[in-house]
């Protein structure tokens, strides 16, 4: 879970992720590409579920129950005789459907947000700050908690409690880089010229910061894997059927005795997947500002 | 100053305030009915009445907030609707779980990615550099979750040298209480160590540039000096900014931990309460655990601009 409150990662504004060379570094940087892949590969697995998988994964064989991996069941089959490969194929649709429509809505009402801030500043900043700040108090865990007990368990109030903690991660992010971004000369020139706010946020400053957005968008993309899984595992997230990795290593908990891999696949296809997301992050984030990729 | 710290300290007694508010709107006001929320719609009107006229659930909702917080300035913190014990008792027991859990993670954590940092920043781009940073990339990655059932696993399970969970209390021995923790602390402790050592790495790093460092090297300080006398100081500053959020990732941790090993402690309490629909007990221990990251947050604030002053300009 700890990665649900992982340091809040700060970006300098730099030249756009559209710069002409940016594919050419991106291909000659190892992290980024490892990271490319094995979330590819996520993804992959996830569409590939729509249509297809070994077995269907939430099918009950009790005959075949905690079976170890064979060519039948490559990954072996779980204490409901459900092979595991189907249901982490599966799983991977949920982590990804909660992760987007999560960091989407955090990311939709915190860019708004601090983009206001930045361009009012004063009386609004103040505001939106200490609502962020109200935010902050409470982990991601804890809205969910409160959300859950109030409403009960489902996988909307895990993306709910993700969607309102990642508000303030972006309105304190797009904020800061705002308001450096109102000081420079191009801002004026706009102003001298009669833009208004509202036209200058878009046409200026939004073009600017959108490297910004996109490496936390990344990162904040892996904090939910993690907080998704998390609270799945703890049977505050996604609810049976519906297959999730995190509840498929709370259910094989009671059978680590008996066959003890069954533990083993989940775990990792949640730890490839935020990896791969992190490397991601990291990878474009030295290839936006290469200044910090120095100072790393 | 003492402007800085009048304006931190108004925003803090707004946001625990506001903190309050929304738990009481989130679990008694918005659900609808609480004495509902608490025994199911399906439940007998007789009960639902019993139980409002039992936890004072008839009253206005102003007036129950209002009462919530005036207990809370008594220690007071009402009657938990399952266990029929005050909640502060409740919270008070589990605490000798969860503290010595969170405290010793805390500490694990500091002292390994303290040595871990330093060591990959005075290894700058070296293969112990690398080996550190793949570590911490890793344990970035890994859910404490996962990690709690492989060292299960590992530990209960293959070599069994230690309990897979659960507590038998300190009355039956400290050894027993500390054997019980080993595998709760120590993988609480990754994701921490992970978290810090990157922070940690990088502050050496960024501060091993700095002029007055160089200015100590040409006065014929040696390396190792220069790093202990003036590096790691100006260091720890970077360190100490992220305390809230590892905080907050302990306390979350523990939450989560405690049901990993079933532990009896308040992040078990929690969940209990969440299946038994104890809304007393969920209300008061979710505002706990905010009331502790606004306040260290708030410590940290203030420490930071007292080491460094241009915090307090900015501010």
């Amino acid at each position: 879970m700890q990665a649900i409150e992982t340091v809040k990662e700060t970006v300098r504004p730099g030249q756009g992720v559209a710069s002409s060379g940016f594919v050419r570094r991106a291909l000659g940087h190892r992290s980024f590409m490892i990271g490319l892949v094995l979330t590819g590969t996520m993804i992959i697995l996830a569409l590939v579920s729509l249509v297809w998988t070994p077995h269907s994964p939430t099918e009950i064989v009790i005959a075949e129950r905690l079976k170890l991996p064979s060519p039948g069941h490559w990954l072996g089959t779980d204490q409901f005789g459900r092979d595991i490969l189907s249901m982490i194929m599966a799983g991977a649709q949920t982590s990804i459907v909660v992760g987007l429509i999560a960091v989407s809505l955090g990311a939709a009402v915190g860019i708004s947000l601090g983009l206001w801030a930045a361009a009012r500043r004063g009386w609004t900043e103040d505001v939106i700050m200490r609502l962020s700040d109200l935010n902050l108090a409470f982990p991601v865990i804890l809205i969910a908690i409160l959300l859950t007990a109030g409403w009960g368990p489902g996988i909307t109030n895990a993306i709910l409690a993700l969607g309102i903690y990642n508000i303030s991660v972006f309105a304190r992010q797009v904020r800061g880089a705002g308001i450096a971004m109102w000081e420079r000369e191009f801002v004026l020139a706009a102003r001298a010229a009669g833009k208004g706010n509202l036209a200058i946020t878009i046409e200026h400053i939004l073009p600017n910061i959108i490297s910004i957005i996109v490496v936390q968008a990344t990162i904040s993309f892996a904090i939910a894997i993690l907080a998704e899984a998390a609270l799945s595992y703890l049977g505050v997230g996604s609810q049976p059927p519906n297959p999730s990795w995190g509840r498929m290593l709370s259910e094989s908990q009671n059978y680590i005795f008996l066959t003890p891999i069954i533990a083993v696949w989940p775990g990792l296809a949640i730890v490839l997947s935020v990896l791969g997301l992190n490397l991601i992050g990291d990878g474009l984030r030295d290839l936006v500002d290469p200044r910090l990729a120095r100072r790393r | 100053m003492s402007v800085f710290l009048a304006r931190r300290f108004l925003t803090f007694l707004i946001t625990v305030s506001g903190a309050s508010v929304i738990i009481f709107l989130l679990l008694e006001v918005l659900p609808g009915d609480p004495a509902l929320t608490m025994l199911g719609v399906d439940a007998p009107d007789s009960a639902v009445a019993a139980i409002r006229l039992e936890l004072g659930l008839d009253r206005p909702a102003a007036v129950r907030y209002v009462d919530w917080i005036a207990g809370l300035f008594h220690g007071e913190m009402g009657l938990s609707y399952v266990y029929k014990v005050p909640v502060t008792e409740l919270i008070g027991q589990r605490l000798r779980v969860t503290l010595p859990l969170a405290i010793g993670a805390m500490l694990l954590a500091t002292l390994t990615s303290l040595a871990l940092g330093i060591f990959a920043a005075t290894n700058h781009n070296r293969i112990g550099d690398y080996g550190v940073m793949g570590f911490s990339q890793l344990g970035l990655a890994i859910p404490d979750f996962w990690f709690g059932i492989l060292l299960i696993i590992l530990f209960a399970v293959i070599l069994r040298w230690l309990p897979s969970g659960g507590f038998p209390g300190w009355d039956e021995g400290i050894w027993r209480g500390l054997r019980a923790l080993a595998l709760p602390v120590f993988t609480l402790s990754l994701s921490l160590t992970a978290m810090m050592t990157r922070v940690t790495r990088s502050a050496v790093l960024e501060v091993a540039r700095e002029d007055f460092v160089r200015t100590a090297r040409a006065k014929g300080l040696s390396r190792r000096a220069a790093l202990w006398r003036h590096v790691l100081r100006n260091a720890l500053v970077p360190v100490l900014t992220i305390g809230g959020v590892l905080v907050a990732s302990v306390l979350t941790g523990t939450l989560i931990i405690e049901n990993v090993f079933a532990l009896p402690g308040v992040g078990k309490l929690i969940f209990d309460a969440i299946s038994n629909r104890d809304l007393m007990v969920v209300k008061n221990v979710v505002l706990l655990f905010a009331v502790i990251v606004v306040v260290v947050n708030f410590m940290v604030d203030i420490l930071y601009a007292m080491v460094d002053p241009r915090i307090r300009i900015q501010t």
